[in-house]
């Protein structure tokens, strides 16, 4: 099975100002920790609050100075799905993602944040000094050697996160990456 | 040791569990004459006189033939025993009988050759074990400015969630209704021959699980947890290891009496009289404050008469946390017994179906050193 992101935001100015939190739709599936914007609302009838994600456009490759950059992360339920049944509380952390479709929590990412991430949530696990967003279309943020004309994380530390592994003994820590928002 | 009784083995005895308890007696006796250990069963009958175990098996007979009667509904006396082998409810009581008997032991069996590293779970039928193994680490401690911040930055740690489903495992065998029902073949000796064929797989299972997981250890000078060859030296700092990671836990070293007996003090300055452990039972029961624990040896049937535990290895568990080793039984014993003209050769198979998977399911810590 697919290991998804998992997000750990360390210190992030969202969390007490209501502003920098939306609630928000993808057509596409996502994990914590992906990164998109939110240039309308759905317009949908009793969505008069949702927000429409979109990918980061392919204008700002590397320059995302006029993109309003947004993060996801919804509180972790894992769930299992068999046919169309999901059975929620099912499974672990690395198995949890946002559904397509689905209303989730937005964040906006402000300048001086700390935020953990895994690899999943970048184009690799080969660290470089600064993670900045990529505009294929994937979500993701890609490790770069240079600051972007935009939107940019500055690489920190390589750390973990606690999560049994139950199938090997001596393990039981997810590799995960700390890095402060440097341009939001 | 005294068993007691699974739920689902006194929900089929309904209230009457006589033969159940004395088929426990009878197995306790049996592998106390044909092992090493000694088990709690009744040495003399009610007038004082020393009972054998060929007596019990006698005495377990019409027990069974009781037992048949009031699960078949059929009174088995009532007709030739030719006759009532021939009976279908007769078979079905016969083969269910022995997989109660063989369910009403088993856990505890299992549990008392294993119970070092490894944790028995009795399941429903058709379910899987799911465990929720919990993380073992600690977090982080920052220092801070007096009182100056509100929060530090935030941590989280998760759990896993591991399903273990059981699989079929299974027997069959030529047995004789007319043979049983005339006292010609003991059902009891049957019963405990299947019983020691499954415990014997379960625990090959099992310990293959717990060996396979401790051959994978890292092999890191300072952060590894398996050394090559014993010192007194690397077996004290990996017992530190795997208590100083499992919360203080008493660790124990566990290995076959083979491997235990390379367990010696590195001072070579050492006397030994003939009433000590290391003449006595092979090896040595305390090291450095760290106690032994042997693990029984287990036959290779499928290639005598060699043995299926190794002997080069021991290893240093925390038994007081969370098993290594996680084992799941899938509901009861299910048996069936053809019936005698079923066959166009007049073959007459039982067969018994049990369902078990042992896996290794934790976040506990434990060590291992390589003898060879």
């Amino acid at each position: 099975m697919t290991n998804h992101a998992v997000l750990i935001p360390s210190k992030v100015a969202a969390k007490d100002i209501d502003a920098f939190v939306r609630p928000a739709i993808s057509a596409s599936a996502l994990d914590n920790g992906n990164i998109f914007t939110l240039p309308q609302k759905t317009g949908v009838a009793g969505e008069g609050e949702v927000w429409l994600a979109a990918s980061i456009p392919t204008a700002f490759t590397g320059a995302t100075s006029g993109c309003v950059v947004w993060m996801a992360g919804e509180p972790e339920l894992p769930f299992a799905t068999a046919g169309d049944n999901v059975y929620r509380g099912l499974g672990n952390i690395q198995d949890f993602y946002i559904s397509a479709c689905t209303v989730f929590t937005a964040f906006k990412p402000m300048v001086g944040d700390i935020i953990t991430l895994t690899a999943d949530a970048l184009d690799s696990s080969t660290t470089a000094a600064y993670a900045i967003a990529s505009n294929t279309g994937n979500y993701k943020l890609l490790w770069s050697a240079a600051v972007a004309n935009g939107f940019t994380l500055r690489y920190l530390k390589t750390t973990y996160i606690p999560q049994a592994s139950g199938s090997a003994i001596g393990t039981g820590r997810i590799t995960a990456y700390q890095f402060e928002v440097m341009i939001a | 040791m005294t068993i007691k009784l699974p739920a689902s083995v006194l929900n089929f005895a309904a209230g009457d569990t006589v033969l159940f308890d004395n088929f426990v007696d009878y197995f306790n006796h049996y592998r106390s004459e044909n092992g090493t250990k000694q088990f709690a069963y009744i040495k003399t009958d009610k007038e004082g006189k020393p009972i054998s175990l060929a007596q019990k098996e006698e005495a377990l007979k019409p027990m069974l033939l009781r037992e048949i009667s009031k699960r078949s509904g059929v009174d088995v006396s009532s007709m030739p025993a030719e006759v009532m082998s021939t009976h279908p409810l007769v078979g079905w009581s016969v083969a269910n009988i022995a997989s109660q008997l063989i369910d009403a032991v088993l856990p505890s069996t299992m549990v008392e050759g294993t119970s070092a590293y490894a944790e028995i779970k009795t399941i429903g039928y058709g379910e899987a074990g799911i465990f929720d193994i919990k993380s073992r680490d600690l977090f982080a401690v920052t220092k801070v400015g007096k009182l100056g911040m509100r929060e530090a930055e935030l941590q989280k740690g998760y759990m896993k969630q591991v399903t273990l489903t059981p699989e079929g495992h299974m027997i069959t065998v030529g047995v004789s209704l007319f043979r049983v029902l005339s006292g010609q073949e003991s059902l009891a000796d049957f019963t405990v021959k299947a019983l020691r064929s499954i415990e014997t797989e379960m625990t090959k299972d099992i310990y293959t699980a717990f060996a396979t997981a401790m051959a994978a250890l890292d092999t890191d000078a300072t952060t590894g947890l398996k050394v090559t060859g014993y010192t007194q030296q690397d077996l004290t700092i990996l017992a530190q290891k795997v208590s100083a990671f499992s919360g203080g836990a008493k660790p124990i070293v566990l290995g076959t009496k083979v491997a235990l007996a390379n367990i010696l003090p590195e001072d070579p300055n050492y006397r030994y009289d003939l009433s000590s452990p290391f003449v006595t039972l092979g090896y040595v029961r305390t090291i450095a404050g760290i106690d032994t624990f042997e693990i029984p040896q287990i036959a290779n049937w499928e290639n005598p008469f060699s043995t299926y535990v190794s002997d080069s290895y021991l290893w240093i568990v925390a038994p007081g946390t969370d098993k290594l080793i996680k084992c799941v039984i899938g509901g009861a014993m299910v048996s069936h017994v053809a019936g005698q003209f079923d066959s166009a050769l007049l073959l007459q198979n039982a067969s018994f179906v049990k369902f078990w998977k042992a896996g290794l399911i934790t976040s506990s810590v434990a060590a291992s050193i390589d003898l060879s």
